[in-house]
């Protein structure tokens, strides 16, 4: 069920998109396009729906993102930071292409739980 | 010669830049290379004003600023060169664009493409961030760190005076290397040392950028970084 699309504000750009899911104890976090430093807004609510949610596991669908900056990085693992507070798994799946490598190159699978 | 072209800009303003940089509007027929002045700078605006043969796109907003890079070099090399203003350059991130007009007037490989276009995103990100928004002190390490961090972004981007410091961003091509500097109108850049934590928050930037170009280093006392990749 697509719970939330959000509404870019004057200075996102409309880069970064996403939708969000919870069922059976997971909340599902779709993001599409781009993630970078202009989306410190968006991914703001991101974070307080999984503060405010009682799931156990949390899942990145990533197969949607082309483009992933270091801010947008450090934004994933605030979400891990956020996790870890709530005892919650998380799960970042099927990263693709500069996603995949950028992940690589900063160490990313010993962070997380990549899933192709 | 070069010439000037307008897109969303009127006769009178483009008449005001014409004097103001000593450039004349176009004579009918002549193809050579343009400074565009662009009125309304959105995603499709910025990608029509970087083709050939456009050797700089300015942002028209109350005025073209201060160009920052020498024109008369970039006609000569075929460079490349943009100037907008902060609220621009967060809401358009002009890098993917940027990384276009580069890879298709320079025949890129795809993966030094790409890695132009990682640090080109990266440096950008610091002209605005810790450069004309001077965010640097504002930490954004935890997600109620993040809360205030984006109260004040945006605070800071409505500013008349930061919001409209201007980002430049240009490419000085040669046979066997790329050039790029980016310029910001801040205080200047002073890196903190970098950390190797994997699980760091922010900055990993520099480290980036480093770690993706052959040569970095910073000008004008930290207000201009200029990165080199091979071709």
């Amino acid at each position: 069920m697509l719970v939330e699309l959000i509404e870019p504000n004057q200075y996102l750009g409309g880069a970064l998109q996403y939708e969000t899911a919870e069922r059976d104890g997971s909340i599902h976090v779709t993001l599409h396009g781009r993630v970078t430093y202009a989306d410190h807004p968006s991914f703001r609510n991101v974070i307080s729906q999984i503060r405010e949610s009682d799931a156990r596991e949390l899942v990145f669908d990533l197969a949607d993102v082309e483009f992933i900056d270091s801010a947008g990085l450090g934004m994933l693992l605030m979400v891990r930071d956020t996790a870890s507070q709530k005892k919650a798994n998380i799960v970042l799946r099927s990263p693709k292409g500069q996603v995949q490598r950028i992940f690589s190159s900063s160490k990313f699978e010993t962070l997380f739980t990549i899933q192709q | 010669m070069l010439h000037l072209r307008g897109d969303g800009v009127t006769q009178g303003q483009l008449a005001e830049v014409a004097e103001s940089l000593g450039i004349p509007t176009p004579v009918s027929g002549y193809c050579g290379h343009e400074v565009v002045i662009v009125g309304d700078l959105d995603e499709g605006a910025l990608r029509r004003s970087l083709c050939r043969p456009t050797i700089a796109c300015l942002e028209w907003k109350d005025g073209p600023g201060a160009v920052a890079a020498p024109l008369a070099e970039l006609e000569r090399s075929d460079g490349i060169y943009l100037s907008l203003t902060t609220g621009s350059a967060f809401a358009v991130q002009p890098a993917q664009a940027f990384r276009q007009a580069v890879e298709t007037r320079y025949d890129l490989a795809e993966e030094t493409s790409e890695a132009v276009e990682i640090a080109l995103n990266e440096g950008i990100a610091n002209a605005v961030i810790h450069g004309n928004l001077d965010m640097g002190g504002v930490p954004r390490q935890t997600a109620d760190q993040m809360d205030s961090f984006c109260s004040v972004l945006n605070e800071r981007l409505a500013d008349p005076i930061r919001g409209r410091r201007r980002v430049h961003v240009w490419v000085m091509p040669a046979p066997t290397k790329l050039t790029f500097r980016i310029e910001d109108e801040g205080a200047g850049y002073r890196p903190a040392p970098a950390s190797s934590d994997p699980a760091r928050t922010s900055g990993r930037g520099l480290v980036l950028i480093r770690s993706l170009a052959r040569r970095t280093w910073l000008e004008r006392e930290g207000r201009r970084l200029a990165m080199e990749f091979r071709r």
